[in-house]
């Protein structure tokens, strides 16, 4: 357990715009708490963002952003870690990009190993469009888009990732900060792609998931071997009781190193004409 | 007599392997100092179907072939079926004796059928290699050179292996004693002319994977289409060598997405793909123009709609390229008319990109993408980099970049993630300076300005029309029309009648250079590939005249010169 005094100043940009007790105040404090504890340098990072009220997050992070559109932010991402492998890039976003929108991205970059963190603000519903059902509501749960009740079994995003090959997991709350920093901080030492699930309270739309229910639905990992695939899958199957903590971990080649390619060309590399296509006229004859 | 130039056509069902011998017969017209112009027409599937791959070698520098061919080569019925009529009187139909039988009307061709399946069979256990073969055929009626053709097959089989490469040279040696017995059309001279080695062949999609890499393009995202696939399997293949990534995406959407963060973390980067990906990348390209991104897109068009005829040509995008997607925002749509071309305005597309800071899109068509045409070897030593306000170092006491400041040019100081002092937040969402969201009506007015403000700022260095011929009548076309019009253009001649000829180079901005021209002519024919007249409706934006002469072709195939030449010739 790390200590609860930790100078995050230096991570603070803009106020957010959130709604009062919003679950994404304790996800960007152990954002910003993790980045202070690992010291990254907000110059060399980049946080990327869908479309939500959790993707506002790099308004209110220090350091390089990119605001992109509704569950792309994956794919955005690996083109700036493909581009810049030195850099330290974290995608953030809500349920809807990573599970519904974007899902398709999950399942690749989780395949494709980069060394890129993916916090999901899990909320279990649509906020900025005012409360409508996400793919992670549960089955029967009552919005604006399902006035009878969800009918739709939700996705399990971590047990989906983990399914394609993602090589660390990991589940938190918002309503923990202190332990999810832990997790944050794990996942981006983590040489892979890790994804960070965290259950994220929407106050203003979803009274049904709220702090309390979460307290109660959870549990904390203990004694947990977390390269045990088949109990992470055991665990990331129970749809009843969620267990928070790192749930899978394990060490693979990354994206960026099983590229076919011996020499890296850098953005800091100076751009000339490439004459080497000369060398290839041979094809033309 | 026809001197040094002359169109052969190839037919047979897909996977006969029609496409190899005119590989084999365009290298060899390079190596004998001909020009090259092709024309492949074959359906979206493996096995069967009937292809036909047509190439035309000429003394002259040509951009297409012509509405007659002076051989059939014909595997198969349907060559017969669909082609007959194509031989210009005086040339050739070969035909397959070994398949079946054919009662053949047409006395002012010669009629020569030889038993290349049977052959293949028998002397070399491999039916494909009749392809080969077949070269035999054609060197015997227009008096080619059979060396440089044993050359030519050397080089084309000598990485697939000895016993490929020693088969391939029996089989053109069985074609030829096959056909001793043949001589040469009488109205056709055909002669070996001076090699020039500073001549190269290929398709337009090559010519963009080199001009994208020459550029230093080290990122190309993609997902397989026709008919752009052949930028990124080119791309895989030596992007790596040079440090750059090439990566096969999940999606079209995904490859633009990647490619756009590339861009922002400071590498060239691009996209290739058709109709449908187009489709499905313009909500991405949006982002580029708003993030002020730079990144290249080749759309090259495809008979649309929805999946249409993938292996077909239209220049049905125009209106997708122009106007697609939500809001208004800063693009660019280049439009390259051949191969060489291809070349040149791709590296340039990397240069306009980053200078104005957004999406560039290169349209092309299946012709330019597939069509093979010699090119001269590529002036590099011409090129230049140009990165337009790109900063890698910065110094500033400031918190935060000002990466959208308000300027002259509506262009900002743009820096990429790694650099001290640049930090700043890149949003789709509307921003002020710092790329702080905001939806303060004043900001948002002074921010549309700026990025419509570029789009005046880099008409400069956009594409003007190229104009050829003159003449009170005026042709207006885009892309690989060029070629068919060309020749429609000297045909007219022949009759007294001149043309001008507008090619436009650059849709989007639209540039001013063709508009008193196109309002002064007496007449103007507006030709493209599409139905609803998709350039004709854009001209009328911004010139005067309503009264256009449309020439248009929408049954997925390129035009002919005698098409345009007789649709010409019905308003005289």
């Amino acid at each position: 357990m790390v200590e609860i005094k930790i100078d995050t100043k230096i991570y603070d940009k803009e106020t957010p715009t959130w709604c009062p007790g919003c679950g994404d105040y304790g996800v960007l404090l152990a954002l910003k708490r993790a980045a202070a504890i690992l010291n990254l340098d907000p110059n060399k990072t980049v946080l990327v963002t869908g479309i939500g009220c959790s993707s506002k997050i790099n308004s209110y992070f220090y350091s390089y952003g990119i605001h992109t559109i509704h569950g792309r932010a994956a794919s955005v991402a690996q083109g700036i870690k493909l581009a810049n492998p030195d850099l330290e890039v974290i995608v953030a976003g809500g349920d809807g990009d990573a599970f519904a929108i974007g899902t398709e991205h999950l399942v690749h970059i989780a395949r494709r190993n980069p060394d890129i963190t993916y916090i999901v603000m899990d909320n279990q519903i649509y906020g900025l469009t005012k409360g409508q059902v996400s793919p992670t509501s549960e089955e029967g749960f009552v919005s604006i888009t399902t006035p009878y009740g969800s009918f739709e079994k939700p996705v399990n995003g971590p047990l989906l990732a983990l399914a394609s090959g993602a090589t660390f997991i990991a589940r938190g709350f918002a309503g923990d900060p202190i332990f999810l920093t832990d997790l944050i901080v794990e996942g981006i030492k983590h040489k892979g792609f890790a994804l960070i699930d965290v259950f994220s309270p929407c106050v203003t739309w979803n009274k049904v998931n709220t702090y309390d229910w979460y307290k109660q639905h959870t549990y904390k990992l203990e004694n947990h071997d977390p390269t045990d695939i088949k109990k992470a899958f055991e665990i990331l199957q129970d749809e009843e009781k969620f267990g928070l903590g790192i749930i899978y971990k394990t060490e693979k080649p990354t994206l960026e190193e099983k590229l076919p390619r011996k020499t890296s060309f850098k953005p800091f590399d100076k751009l000339e004409v490439d004459k080497s296509i000369e060398e290839l006229y041979e094809e033309f004859l | 007599m026809k001197i040094n130039d002359f169109t052969v056509r190839i037919g047979g069902q897909a996977g006969d392997g029609s496409l190899a011998t005119g590989e084999l017969l365009s290298r060899y017209l390079r190596r004998a100092g001909y020009y090259v112009a092709t024309d492949k027409d074959f359906p979206s599937r493996i096995r069967g179907g009937h292809t036909s791959y047509a190439i035309r070698g000429s003394e002259k520098k040509i951009y297409s072939i012509h509405d007659k061919i002076d051989a059939l080569l014909a595997f198969d019925d349907d060559s017969l079926k669909l082609h007959l009529n194509e031989i210009e009187t005086g040339g050739a139909l070969i035909y397959d004796s070994s398949r079946a039988k054919i009662t053949i009307d047409r006395k002012d061709v010669r009629i020569i059928g030889l038993p290349f399946t049977i052959k293949a069979k028998n002397e070399l256990g491999n039916e494909i290699i009749k392809n080969t073969m077949s070269l035999g055929i054609l060197t015997k009626i227009f008096g080619l050179d059979i060396e440089l053709m044993k050359e030519t097959i050397s080089d084309t089989y000598k990485k697939r292996g000895e016993k490929i490469l020693k088969d391939n040279l029996r089989a053109y040696e069985i074609g030829l004693e096959l056909s001793k017995d043949e001589n040469r059309l009488e109205n056709y001279s055909i002669q070996k002319l001076k090699r020039d080695e500073n001549k190269l062949l290929m398709m337009g999609n090559e010519a963009i994977a080199l001009g994208a890499m020459a550029a230093g393009c080290k990122f190309i995202a993609a997902y397989p289409i026709t008919p752009a696939s052949d930028v990124l399997e080119f791309m895989s293949k030596y992007l790596p060598k040079t440090g750059g990534v090439a990566i096969q995406a999940e999606s079209e959407i995904s490859a633009i997405n990647m490619a756009i963060g590339a861009a922002y973390a400071g590498i060239r980067s691009m996209v290739a793909t058709s109709g449908p990906g187009f489709d499905l990348k313009t909500e991405a390209i949006g982002l580029a123009s708003m993030i002020e991104q730079p990144v290249v897109i080749l759309d090259a068009m495809r008979a649309g709609p929805s999946t249409g005829m993938p292996t077909k040509t239209e220049q049905s995008d125009i209106n997708h390229a122009v106007y697609g997607g939500h809001g208004d925002k800063p693009k660019v749509v280049i439009v390259p008319g051949n191969v060489e071309e291809a070349f040149y305005m791709t590296f340039e597309a990397f240069n306009i990109a980053e200078i104005f800071q957004g999406p560039v899109i290169i349209l092309t068509d299946e012709l330019i993408s597939w069509n093979k045409q010699v090119v001269n070897k590529f002036d590099i030593n011409s090129l230049k980099i140009n990165r337009g306000k790109l900063l890698l170092y910065l110094e500033s006491n400031e918190r935060e970049f000002k990466r959208y400041e308000f300027s002259e040019d509506g262009i900002s100081k743009r820096t990429i993630p790694g650099v001290k002092n640049g930090l700043h937040l890149e949003t789709g969402d509307e921003h002020d300076e710092y790329g702080h969201i905001t939806e303060n009506p004043e900001i948002r007015n002074k921010m549309m300005e700026k990025r419509n403000k570029k789009m005046e700022y880099i008409k400069n260095m956009l594409f003007k029309s190229e104009i050829i011929g003159d003449g009170e009548n005026v042709i207006v076309s885009i892309g690989s029309t060029m070629g068919p019009i060309l020749e429609a253009m000297e045909m007219l001649k022949k009759d007294g009648i001149e043309t001008k000829f507008v090619r436009i180079r650059t849709l989007l901005p639209f540039l001013e250079d063709p508009i008193e021209i196109i309002d002064n002519a007496k007449r103007v024919f507006v030709v493209e590939n599409n139905i609803t007249g998709q350039l004709e409706n854009l001209l009328k934006i911004y010139v005067n005249r309503k009264d256009f002469i449309p020439i248009r072709k929408y049954d997925g195939r390129s035009f002919r010169p005698g098409f345009i030449y007789n649709k010409i010739k019905e308003v005289f």
